[in-house]
């Protein structure tokens, strides 16, 4: 990495691309997690901590199903988007209730800028983002209407 | 966690005006200081323990307790540094508080300040104090948490009325106007036809206006207070929920099962910590002074209180309940809408001022009549924190 950066650099490694390859199972999948124990499930995921509501740490990974419905969208247009979103079209920013009950916060792709009603059935797609500083573009998941 | 403390009093306060300066933020935090121990006939070195609050995600100094002991002059005294958003102002206090009532401690300052010309103000917009693993990887930020949340919130309760909404930012602008710590004062007043604008211009008549400020407040044992004019009892409680969003729909806590992003129970929780260590009752309080950065922001933390139902506030709003000669006296200094949101530097802090202002009967023309109680809320990083201040009318 030291070749990318022929000056000294503080805090290289926020820099780097470590960052973006820890959320990746996050940005693909939302993968969350279950307690073993009593059977909540997180979204993001808690490896390594425990579970809130039962105290137990026994807790695994956990895929949610990736279709769900809109539960409320706002439109990105009031002048503040966010870093590395500033050259695109207004998001349609929405918080989807997926078919398990855990509720992820994300974007409508394919009709940025106009208004999702509240109940449409949407799925998972994995789209591109933004570029990170590295200069890698990141890929995440984002959600589409059902047709 | 009652036993073995002591009375906290507020003893003073101060703030800075809401005019840009040509300085940088260490004489801008250290004008309020000065003026408020000038205004007790205190020096810097009488003052025992300082608590900092500030705002990592728009402040770049990491080693602020240095920094601080060199701007207040506190070279001998501990400075505990917080960086919890719009709420950090409370977290100093909570700190303080808990210093003093500890009996370890008998007078302390609590510092906030946000002067946002050190940053580049679209980082501020962006996922850092957020769940920034997650949020900041699919560009999600503060602003986007907000309207939703406010989106949500509307559409279960009002669907398209925008009445209550307008009516509390009215209120909250007429506030201002009288104001002259806010932002807002000697502006015109909106219209009502501005104010019930669906486009950009409405949204921003009825959202927060920005504003740099610093403010001090220092605190006292009960002892210690009684050497000084109209001290002011104070508690503080605190509590804290999960940062990103979505979980705002599943807290596993049993007393929240049922709760969703439009109710706020980490207000509940906090309120009722602050209550109890002040021996009252919601009924006892006679001003709130609520962090709202919409009125929707508004009518959840009173129902978080418990004034009344989760959606009734608005209702309530339009029927009177928050003016002046109302039940709930509301957001007396103008609230976010009107006074500014600062986020650290006043967002709690400016709230206490008030709120000591009115118990001491200098609101003037926004006096309430013969407060006994007030409350001052406010929270940080969209209600992943929440802090309630309880002043009471001291001796």
């Amino acid at each position: 990495m030291s070749e990318q950066y022929p000056e000294m650099t503080p805090r290289v490694e926020v820099q780097g691309t470590m960052r973006a390859y820890r959320t990746k199972d996050c940005r693909y999948h939302i993968k969350g997690s279950i307690c073993v124990d009593c059977d909540e499930k997180y979204y993001p995921p808690r490896e390594g901590l425990m579970c809130p509501r039962c105290g137990s740490r026994n807790l695994k990974d956990y895929f949610p199903p990736k279709r769900g419905k809109v539960l409320v969208c706002w439109i990105d247009n009031v002048g503040y988007p966010a870093v590395g979103y500033t050259d695109l079209p207004p998001r349609t920013i929405v918080m989807v209730k997926l078919e398990d009950g855990l509720h992820v916060q994300s974007e409508i792709v394919e009709k940025e800028g106009e208004t999702v009603e509240k109940g449409t059935p949407v799925k998972m797609v994995v789209r591109k983002h933004k570029k990170e500083d590295t200069g890698n573009w990141v890929y995440g998941y984002k959600f589409v209407e059902v047709k | 966690m009652k036993k073995n403390r002591r009375n906290v009093m507020l003893i003073g306060g101060a703030m800075t005006k809401p005019i840009p300066k040509d300085i940088g933020y260490r004489p801008y935090t250290a004008e309020p200081f000065f003026q408020c121990l000038d205004s007790l006939g205190l020096k810097p070195k009488d003052i025992e323990i300082f608590s900092v609050g500030y705002n990592e995600r728009t402040h770049p100094d990491a080693a602020i307790s240095p920094i601080f002991a060199d701007i207040l002059s506190g070279l001998n005294a501990p400075v505990i540094p917080v960086s919890t958003a719009c709420a950090g102002g409370g977290t100093a206090s909570f700190n303080i508080y808990n210093y003093i009532a500890s009996g370890r401690f008998d007078l302390g300052a609590s510092v906030s300040f946000s002067k946002p010309d050190v940053f580049y103000p679209m980082e501020t917009a962006n996922s850092m104090g957020n769940f920034t693993d997650v949020d900041h990887a699919l560009g999600l930020t503060h602003f986007q948490y907000s309207y939703l949340r406010e989106n949500y919130y509307q559409e279960k309760h009002f669907q398209d009325d925008l009445k209550p909404a307008a009516q509390w930012a009215w209120q909250d602008h007429w506030y201002s106007r009288r104001n002259p710590e806010a932002v807002l004062y000697g502006r015109p007043m909106p219209t009502e036809e501005q104010l019930m604008d669906r486009g950009i211009g409405g949204i921003r008549q009825r959202s927060a206006a920005g504003r740099s400020q610093a403010c001090v407040l220092i605190f006292a044992s009960e002892d210690v207070a009684r050497n000084y004019s109209q001290p002011i009892y104070f508690d503080v409680g605190l509590a804290n929920r999960s940062a990103y969003m979505g979980a705002h729909f599943h807290y596993p806590h049993p007393d929240h099962r049922e709760c969703d992003i439009s109710h706020q129970p980490g207000t509940k929780v906090a309120a009722r910590m602050a209550m109890r260590f002040a021996e009252i009752e919601l009924e006892d309080i006679d001003i709130f002074q609520i962090h709202d950065l919409t009125p929707y922001d508004g009518f959840m933390q009173m129902e978080a209180l418990g004034i009344t139902k989760p959606g009734e506030m608005g209702n309530l709003t339009l029927e009177g309940a928050t003016a002046l000669d109302g039940p709930y006296p509301t957001n007396t200094d103008g609230g976010a809408i009107g006074f500014g949101h600062s986020s650290v530097g006043g967002d709690f802090h400016s709230k206490v001022i008030e709120n000591m202002k009115q118990l001491r009967g200098q609101g003037g023309e926004r006096q309430v009549e013969n407060p006994k109680v007030a409350l001052a809320h406010a929270y940080g990083t969209h209600q992943s924190i929440d802090v309630v201040g309880i002043m009471r009318r001291g001796f």
